[in-house]
């Protein structure tokens, strides 16, 4: 034994590595006595230690609160922020608003037209849903219309 | 008449704990638990010395219990205790944090002010190692630094180390097993060589680590 060649920092390593195996197989009893004997308190260790976790976990749940929030306003910003181009004549935009409702018919019920017809729904309307829908998204799942 | 033999079914996925299942985790620590965690972070802040970059051994335990609950490490509560789980990214965040510093001497997070190289010379005046320099060239200054920090280190380790060598100086059992460590050997290995029952080895494994632990903690003011 004896290699006087190794470095001091390896010594110093090889000595602490081997110390931190031997506190992780080390029976706990024998831990615990070891940190009495130092004038050590074990409980309250294990009130510190819990309360480093514990500010931790609670911080991570915060965050955590944070950061679905900001997501969500990110969410509502795009969509209100989102461009849209609804075609120039009233014609067309009832054009469009027939489509959404052929290839989207579980959609119907929303806009009230149990009881009315398309015809019915003034060209305000229709275009008030129109935003709507192209806010929500709805119009990038539809193939519409060319504008005539 | 005999079955057909039941095929085996496959072992099921372990399943990463829960957040509610790590709060419960918390609050279940033993006093055995919370001391051989705060004992192997210390020992792993005390490993990896200027790597640490002045974090102590509870940033330790807590970045280590943030990368479990972030999911960059999960804990399998049917292979290990939560205990354990913790213990084992300490040592990998320790591990971490000393290979960080290795890669990036040069960060200046890592650099000493040039206040810390200051020294006295024999007629009692401070000087500077950059004194001796003409026209300091930033290369020049950081390898200078550099040398001087590593070789640094290398004699703040060498008076700890033997100092825990002196320490068992009287103890013959505890200067083999400092010996075999120094030389590379494990718990077998110096239990095999030098016919240490396993009682015999722990326990004077746990003078040492007594003993290191109160250098250590003297060294760094603790």
């Amino acid at each position: 034994m004896g290699n006087k060649s190794r470095s001091h920092n390896e010594r110093l390593a090889r000595i602490l590595d081997n110390l931190g195996h031997h506190i992780q197989i080390a029976p706990g009893d024998e831990l615990l006595e070891a940190a009495r004997e130092n004038g050590r308190d074990p409980a309250e260790v294990n009130a510190r230690v819990k309360d480093i976790l514990r500010s931790a976990f609670k911080a991570h749940q915060q965050k955590a609160l944070v950061d679905a929030k900001q997501g969500y306003q990110r969410e509502i910003s795009s969509i209100s922020e989102r461009q849209f181009h609804l075609p120039r004549t009233a014609q067309g935009r009832r054009n469009w608003f027939q489509a959404v409702l052929s290839q989207a018919p579980q959609l119907q019920p929303a806009f009230t037209l149990q009881n009315r017809e398309l015809s019915d729904l003034s060209d305000e309307d229709i275009e008030s849903h129109l935003k709507k829908l192209a806010q929500l998204g709805v119009l990038d799942a539809i193939t519409l219309p060319e504008e005539q | 008449m005999k079955g057909k033999p039941t095929p085996s079914q496959p072992a099921p996925k372990p399943q990463a704990a829960t957040k509610a299942e790590i709060h419960l985790a918390i609050e279940a620590l033993t006093d055995e638990d919370t001391e051989r965690i705060e004992q192997t972070a210390l020992n792993r802040i005390n490993r990896i010395g200027r790597g640490a970059n002045r974090r102590s051994h509870e940033d330790l335990i807590q970045e280590a219990f943030i990368r479990i609950l972030d999911g960059t490490r999960h804990w399998f509560k049917g292979r290990v205790s939560f205990a354990q789980c913790l213990i084992g990214a300490i040592w990998s965040i320790a591990s971490e944090w000393a290979g960080h510093r290795e890669r990036n001497k040069e960060l200046p997070e890592y650099a000493s002010l040039e206040s810390d190289l200051l020294r006295p010379n024999d007629q009692g005046k401070t000087t500077s190692p950059f004194d001796e320099l003409q026209s300091p060239d930033l290369n020049i200054v950081e390898e200078f630094i550099e040398t001087d920090m590593n070789a640094e280190w290398e004699s703040e380790n060498k008076a700890l180390a033997d100092k825990i060598e002196a320490a068992f100086e009287n103890d013959e059992r505890a200067t083999i097993v400092l010996m075999g460590f120094q030389d590379g050997m494990d718990g077998p290995a110096i239990r095999a060589e030098f016919e240490f029952s396993e009682k015999e080895f722990r326990t004077t494994t746990r003078r040492i680590q007594r003993g290191a632990r109160k250098i250590m903690d003297e060294h760094y003011g603790k």
